[in-house]
């Protein structure tokens, strides 16, 4: 929480007023929020055909990350220079800092084989002036402060396809509850609007939060990474108790699809899978979905500057995800289902 | 499928056209096309008919063209293939095709030495050339050639490298009137009709001769395709008697069917579909150079189906079976073309269109068992040919539209699919040509079988009018519905009130007329065998595109191409000079109306030569008005439609929209600038090139540039509806072109939108420009929807989709899909399954598909984002996916 506290975050987003239900109504509209991405057509973010929104910033730390670029609670530049860069140098011209390292390309068969860069992250401070230069999209802006007016805009642009198929609005991220007040202004202005929303939550965040959104959510997407928490707490950075005690809070009080992303060697084994079972057995919930791991956001990494923390290699063996619905279902998580 | 159909299917041979990288967006070298080596020419057609035409020089065109198919249907070689049910052939061979001389054979006679070489043996080249030197100067080619001012012959020699791509291509659609006047009657029916009303034809008519040999001609015709078919009973049988068992059972029921349709109104399904391909084979293929079929199957088919069903005589399975014989011998058919239209026709496709579903004449669901028959036949036998047209509306079984989905999951790209309500609104329009005043420019009249009926009650009643407003409406009918009566004052009232109290207007029987309608050739829409609309009654000889992007770089450069520096478009003022967006699109505007004005002026000299030349009298025979009249449908009297084909109108939008934007509201770039850079194809103009290409594109739910395409389309639509063709009749833009983009593009330098040199224009006139979509798949169908189809008709929209959508439970959601499409009333849609093609693709030039998305639960990604390793798992995902739906299929 530390590069969190550093950002000013806490500060400009206290929990206090969450609950009280009228809020400036009137001023939903103006509340800002941090995004990476609005994604229309999404078919897999809970029912019908959504528009999911991508907010930024994650208190989990969860290895297999596929979206990386969601962890960080500020904007970031995503440096793509291995495909698209064109060598002009113009980035380098405009960085304060000479954070963009520039090295010779080694090639055998010419004398000049062009250049190749890379970002210093801890030179950069994110002035995002090499960004604005680049012709050619090599670099880019990850994150962006819009308005939940700018956003319910692209929202209802779907709107006829939410309502032939019963989608509506995803909050996904990063974690949406890390926001709380743009959160609860979006989820509110959608259900002004008559619009199905749906949060997609690691399920870590403070009970008041959790409260203040509960009467605009139409449906949690809750995920479960693994029950033993130390295991949780070693993995991916913070203890599951929270996220349990939220889980059973909401149990009962509106939908939920609990989500557990199977990941190769963590929670794939019949033990951890009915640790999860035993422990979300007695709860109400609609259905659980299995994830099947996959690596397709390893590229992010690179992008960023970061190493992808598990390895290439890692992938799931295609018949875990039937054996892992096979041993929900024993262990009485009878509707369990794959999102492919 | 059965073995016999497994077996002709598996020795099909494909007449298309391999079109050498066609589908290769941003290549310039010059498309290569060639006919299969496979694929052989066949001279007999082209021999009977011109030794047909060599005796009967000096009499009327109509009965010399009859006599021709009366010789060569009496003369041809007929072959039935073995285990086949549906027959009936169309050249001496299965692998060849035949030629049509009297229509053109210059581009044939220079290529017989060259593309077509390896395609007909020395004998054939030599009896071609021989045939050939007959009809040179005396054919439509040559009169046209002939007859055609020089400025215009200049216009069309250069076709290449100007903003129309005029062509030699008669399209002549005709929609048989199958349901309600050729089943009921047979052709032996109609020869009595004939015969009837020739005798009824009165010596003082003053078109008593046109009408008699239009008449004689109509018969013979009839006559000749009921020996046609008679032949191949007569055959059958000799074949049943060489043959035993089953093969001799099928052979027996070959002989009864063909011995009994098309003379005689068939009795059950199999003779209704053998007769459905009989008068098509010999109206579209054998008579003529025709595409098009047009036909309602399921609809037409239904009481035949019905019946044999009720008597036990036949269940779905055979049905389905019988309809895959059909498809086969569809597909059988094919067309040699010039090299460069072949690029147009998307290889040599006859578009033979089938519908399904849409409505009946009360509005009710007309889907019905057959649909999905004609369906289940499509998975099966996987031929390219026909196309199959699903007509969607709201009422629509929804087992149907699944159906529909399991379909499209093979990745053929079948069903097309139609929006039936605005296609319907559209065509009653057209049937209606609106009577009153306010709404509209046409008096017309609804209903062309009431027209004859109600000739003499209508005189009686305007002769009593005075005689200033008689005269005029005197001439209106006798000109309708072609010049029509503008309507207003004292005579458009008087009309409004005739018109009302004979029936004359009404809507009603209108509207059942238009729910009758059915996309024709490639997916123009006709009323069955009514009044009728794309090119329907009559042909379309110079099949002309309008290139939008060509018109646009023709601004910039005030009308002179710039590879040669010559002056071919409109000369006008030097852009840099404009204050306004809105003299810029003024010149744009001219532009087009400069091309269109010169298509239309050749159109006009070709149309009236085809109208006199090449009557059509056994396709008028099977079209009740033609007969009731006594008119050839090629003549005045049947409405129909003269369109221009357009291409790149999306580029253009884009084009028009960076103009906007950047020069005239943000003022960042010189029109100057913009025109140098244009000029280098952005060398050295890279910030500007990402300027243009960061102005909003179509296909992204943005409605600056959704909102130019719709201003400029309904302006081009007016500008080409204000010329007339050869009848009086408004042309019409149409928007449906589907093949032969990347013609378009290459001819085009650098454009504002962010094109570069020879780069191809969007595959569709409304398909976002590739890889400039990047909002996903309801964003672009929300983009096409700002554009009204009601005014710019037609305009096709393609969309690729990952076969992921369409499996398991993702296709409840691909149908909440569609009918969301159904809501923003867009006309026409067709989906392409992903290949694992267009990935590698990705793969290897990522700028070309920043579109396309990879879904996952919770996941955020371009494809193209993706690392290399993970882009050719997802390919091989995309492999086994369309593999899983291909085996089950």
């Amino acid at each position: 929480m530390t590069a969190l506290g550093k950002m000013g975050w806490r500060r400009n987003n206290s929990f206090k007023g969450l609950s009280g239900r009228s809020g400036r109504r009137g001023g939903d509209d103006v509340v800002e929020g941090l995004v990476f991405n609005i994604q229309k057509f999404s078919i897999h973010d809970g029912p019908g055909i959504r528009t999911t929104v991508f907010l930024k910033g994650c208190p989990l730390r969860c290895p297999w990350c596929s979206n990386p670029e969601s962890i960080n609670p500020f904007p970031e530049v995503l440096a793509k220079f291995e495909n698209l860069c064109l060598d002009c140098g113009r980035c380098n011209e405009v960085c304060p800092r000479e954070a963009i390292v520039v090295t010779k390309k080694d090639r055998a068969d010419v004398d000049d084989g062009g250049h190749m860069r890379s970002i210093d992250r801890d030179l950069c401070e994110r002035c995002m002036k090499c960004v604005e230069v680049c012709p050619s999209g090599a670099l880019s802006k990850v994150g962006e402060v819009r308005t939940v007016g700018e956003i319910m805009g692209l929202v209802e642009q779907d709107r006829l396809f939410y309502e032939t198929s019963g989608g509506g609005i995803t909050l996904s991220g990063g974690e949406p509850l890390l926001q709380p007040h743009f959160t609860l202004a979006l989820l509110r202005e959608a259900k002004r609007r008559s619009i199905h929303t749906a949060v997609d939550t690691s399920g870590h965040a403070p009970r008041e939060v959790l409260e203040g959104v509960l009467p605009y959510v139409d449906l949690v997407l809750f995920d479960i990474k693994h029950a033993d928490p130390v295991i949780h707490r070693d993995t991916v950075g913070v203890d599951n108790l929270l996220i349990f005690n939220n889980l059973e809070y909401l149990s009962g009080k509106t939908r939920i699809w609990i989500r557990v992303p199977l990941i190769p060697g963590f929670n794939d084994d019949k033990a951890g899978i009915c640790a999860i079972a035993e422990k979300i057995r007695r709860l109400c919930f609609d259905k659980l979905c299995i994830l099947p791991y996959h690596n397709w956001g390893s590229g992010k990494y690179a992008a960023l500057g970061r190493s992808y923390p598990l390895s290439e290699k890692d992938e799931t063996n295609p018949a875990c995800p039937c054996l892992a619905q096979a041993l929900f279902r024993a262990a009485g998580v009878q509707d369990c289902e794959i999102v492919r | 499928m059965g073995v016999a159909v497994k077996q002709l299917n598996a020795s099909r041979i494909t007449k298309a056209v391999q079109i050498k990288d066609a589908e290769r967006p941003s290549v310039s070298m010059p498309v290569e096309v060639k006919l299969d080596p496979n694929v052989r020419i066949c001279t007999e057609r082209a021999e009977l008919v011109t030794e047909s035409y060599r005796m009967t020089e000096g009499e009327p065109w109509v009965i010399r063209r009859a006599k021709a198919l009366d010789h060569l249907l009496r003369n041809m070689t007929i072959y039935i293939l073995e285990g086949e049910q549906i027959v009936g052939n169309y050249a001496s061979t299965p692998d060849s095709l035949p030629t049509y001389p009297e229509i053109s054979c210059r581009w044939l006679d220079e290529e017989l030495e060259g593309a077509f070489r390896e395609n007909i043996d020395e004998a054939g080249r030599a009896r071609l050339r021989e045939i050939h030197s007959f009809w040179y100067e005396r054919n439509v080619e040559g009169r046209i050639l002939a007859t055609l001012p020089d400025d215009l012959r200049v216009f069309i020699e250069k076709s290449k490298s100007t903003a129309m791509f005029t062509i030699f291509w008669p399209l002549g659609c005709f929609t048989l009137d199958l349901r309600h006047w050729v089943f009921p009657r047979g052709l032996r029916g109609i020869v009595e009709e004939i015969g009837r009303l020739r005798g009824e034809l009165r010596a003082d008519d003053p078109e008593y001769g046109e009408k008699k040999d239009f008449y004689d001609a109509a018969e013979i015709c009839c006559e000749a395709a009921i020996a046609f078919a008679r032949r191949y009973a007569e055959l059958a049988r000799k074949k049943a008697a060489s043959a035993r068992g089953k093969v001799r059972e099928d052979c027996l029921r070959v002989a009864e069917v063909c011995s009994r349709v098309p003379e005689n109104p068939p009795r059950t399904f199999h003779e209704a579909l053998q007769a459905v391909f009989f008068c098509h084979l010999i109206s579209a293929q054998i008579d003529w150079y025709s595409v098009g079929l047009g036909q309602r199957l399921d609809q037409l088919l239904w009481p035949y189906y019905e019946a044999d069903k009720e008597a036990g005589n036949i269940d779905y399975d055979r049905a389905v079976e019988l309809l895959e014989f059909l498809w086969i011998k569809l597909d059988d058919l094919g067309q040699i073309n010039p090299v460069t239209t072949s690029i147009y026709q998307a290889g040599g496709t006859k578009f033979q269109n089938i519908s399904i579903g849409g409505v009946d004449e009360h509005g009710n669901d007309a889907s019905n068992e057959l649909s999905l028959a004609v369906l289940d036949a499509t998975i099966d036998v996987r031929t390219p040919q026909p196309s199959i047209c699903l007509l969607f509306h709201e009422k629509m079984d929804p087992r149907l539209l699944d159906k529909a989905i399991e379909c499209i999951a093979t990745g053929q790209g079948q069903p097309a699919i139609f929006n039936n309500d605005v296609c319907v609104k559209w065509h009653l329009d057209k049937a209606l040509e609106i009577l009153y005043p306010e709404s509209g420019v046409h008096i017309g009249v609804p209903c062309l079988g009431l027209v004859q009926k109600a000739d003499r009650v209508v005189r009686r009643m305007i002769a009593r009018l005075p005689r200033r407003v008689r005269q005029r409406i005197e001439l209106s009918i006798d000109e309708w519905p072609n010049a029509v009566y503008t309507g207003g004052g004292a005579v458009g009232d008087a009309l409004r009130k005739v018109a009302k109290k004979t029936g004359f207007w009404d809507a009603e029987k209108g509207m059942a007329i238009a729910r009758g309608w059915a996309p024709t050739a490639c997916v123009g829409g006709g009323l069955q065998g009514r009044v009728t609309i794309q090119g329907t009654l009559t042909s379309i000889l110079i099949f002309t595109v309008l290139d939008f992007v060509k018109c646009f770089e023709y601004v910039m450069y005030q009308g002179v191409e710039p590879e040669t520096g010559e002056l071919v478009g409109a000369p006008t003022p030097d852009p840099r000079t404009f204050k306004t967006y809105e003299e810029f699109l003024e010149a744009f505007m001219r532009q087009i109306e400069f091309q269109v004005d010169r298509a239309n002026r050749a159109y006009q000299v070709a149309e009236k030569i085809y109208e006199e030349q090449m009557p059509r009298p056994f396709a008028s025979a099977c079209t009740e008005t033609c007969v009731r009249r006594g008119r050839d449908g090629m003549r005045k009297g049947d409405a129909s439609i003269s369109e221009i084909f357009s291409m790149g109108s999306v580029n253009a939008a884009e084009c028009l929209a960076a103009v906007k934007r950047l020069v005239f509201e943000e003022k960042s770039v010189t029109m100057d600038e913009l025109i140098a850079a244009c000029a280098a194809n952005w060398e050295g103009y890279e910030d500007l090139h990402r300027k243009c290409l960061e102005v909003p594109k179509f296909g992204n739910d943005d409605d600056y540039v959704d909102g130019i395409l719709a201003e400029f389309y309904r302006k081009a639509q007016a500008v080409v509806h204000s010329h007339r063709d050869h009848w009086g009749n408004g042309l019409q833009l149409e928007s449906s072109l589907a093949a032969g983009y990347y013609v378009g593009g290459l001819v085009c330098g650098a454009t504002p939108d962010g094109r570069v040199k020879g780069e191809t224009v969007s595959d569709g006139q409304l398909s976002p420009m590739h890889g400039r979509d990047v909002k996903g798949p309801t964003a672009v169908l929300k983009s096409c929807s700002k554009v009204d189809p009601h005014k710019t008709w037609n305009q096709l929209c393609n969309q690729k989709i990952n076969p992921a959508f369409l499996k398991g439970e993702n296709r409840k959601l691909f149908a909440d899909y569609l009918r969301t499409w159904l809501k923003f009333g867009n006309w026409h849609v067709q989906f392409n399954c992903q290949s694992a093609e267009e990935l590698r693709d990705a793969v290897a030039h990522p700028e070309r598909h920043k579109d396309l998305i990879v879904r996952v639960a919770g996941y955020s990604a371009y494809f193209i984002d993706l690392a290399p390793g993970l882009q050719q798992d997802i390919i091989a995902r995309t492999e086994q996916d369309l593999s899983e739906f291909a085996s089950r299929a």
